[in-house]
């Protein structure tokens, strides 16, 4: 299973609305040459997807989302891979700025390809993946946090209260002076005594 | 690509209580106050008990890399590095109670190995006994009794930083600090 992070400055539920626009998947994945929705019903969703990387792969794909939350998926139909599976989990990002996307892909080629190269070629597709979502958020049609009304954008958590903690201490004695600075001590000896 | 994997583990008792070393260990802004080879970092999600966080590494690498964290309140935190390419796959910091006032922390690294493993620099980063003493020095800025318990003579000068500000004691007189952007200037 190979996983990235991606920050996206958009509102989690527009980043939610985003992966679940399955149809737009031919906008901005890399490579993504068609995505039609086959069925769906509730939050799942059955899709014919065609990408078009090193060869042309086709593939039925089933999404499962808990909305806002995260979206996972898997390859329910297709003869091109053995095995692809994910899941896009989703978070307020801690600075208040947008959502980070938790992406994991796990793809079997099912054939005598190296694990290491399918890896290989597994993170490169996820980071132009992320690349590729965080360009078009920031497309006209979806506004960034930073750009949303007052009272729609998602507030910056409180930080919560720090422990007070000592910084440094000078303290004067017969022999000189001691430093103690963040946990290390110091002495400046007095050459009078 | 990672063929192999090496564990390193160091274990000290510190003496404070396991929900010190806990927020220090979960306070992400602030690893590079104190971890060893670290340059910056920053927490940059976090629910529950999962959370995102981005290290830097000092220069020359400045190689920056993202780790998972999966913790259990004042007991274990527990990382896992998700990109970048540092020979580390995994760090454990288990807590447990050591009798009254005292903690012990068992660090343990799951190193693996590529072709960083091979750079110097890159292979003391990490080092259990080296960010176990760290951490002692961390802790002994919240409990500085620890550091400061035999210590005689007159304060001169004292800093301590708290939700009220900077707090600074000069021969026994109290001021409070406040950061420069809430002061009002010209």
């Amino acid at each position: 299973m190979i996983k990235a992070v991606i920050h996206i400055d958009a509102p989690r539920q527009q980043v939610y609305a985003l992966l679940t626009d399955y149809p737009s998947y031919r906008e901005w994945v890399p490579g993504c040459e068609q995505c039609n929705v086959v069925s769906s019903a509730g939050n799942s969703s059955d899709t014919q997807i065609v990408i078009s990387s090193m060869k042309r792969i086709e593939l039925g794909v089933r999404f499962e989302g808990q909305p806002g939350q995260s979206l996972n998926f898997r390859m329910v139909k297709g003869r091109d891979l053995k095995a692809y599976a994910g899941t896009y989990r989703l978070m307020d990002a801690t600075d208040g700025k947008g959502t980070v996307v938790i992406a994991e892909l796990e793809i079997d080629v099912g054939m005598m390809v190296p694990k290491f190269m399918v890896d290989r070629m597994t993170r490169k597709m996820m980071d132009d993946t992320g690349i590729a979502m965080r360009k078009y958020m920031q497309s006209a049609r979806f506004p960034t946090a930073a750009a949303l009304p007052e009272g729609t954008r998602v507030p910056h958590k409180e930080a919560k209260p720090r422990r007070a903690r000592r910084i440094l201490r000078v303290t004067k004695t017969d022999a000189g002076y001691k430093v103690w600075l963040l946990g290390e001590t110091f002495t400046v000896k007095n050459p009078a005594a | 690509m990672s063929l192999l994997t090496t564990t390193k583990q160091s274990a000290t008792v510190f003496d404070c209580d396991p929900s010190l070393l806990y927020d220090i260990l979960t306070d992400y802004d602030t690893y590079a106050e104190w971890l060893p080879l670290i340059a910056q970092s920053k927490s940059l999600a976090k629910e529950g008990d999962l959370a995102i966080a981005e290290f830097e590494l000092p220069p020359p690498q400045k190689e920056k890399f993202v780790i998972e964290c999966i913790h259990t309140r004042n007991k274990m935190v527990l990382w896992r590095t998700i990109g970048g390419t540092i020979p580390i796959s995994q760090v454990e910091w288990t807590i447990a109670p050591s009798g009254e006032g005292h903690s012990q922390v068992t660090l343990a690294v799951l190193g693996r190995v590529n072709w960083t493993s091979f750079v110097p620099r890159y292979r003391q980063f990490l080092n259990p006994s080296r960010c176990l003493k760290a951490l002692q020095s961390q802790i002994s800025t919240f409990l500085p009794e620890i550091a400061l318990s035999s210590e005689e003579g007159e304060k001169i000068l004292e800093l301590s930083e708290t939700d009220q500000g900077v707090v600074c004691w000069i021969r026994g007189k109290k001021y409070i600090l406040k950061p420069d952007s809430e002061e009002n200037h010209d």
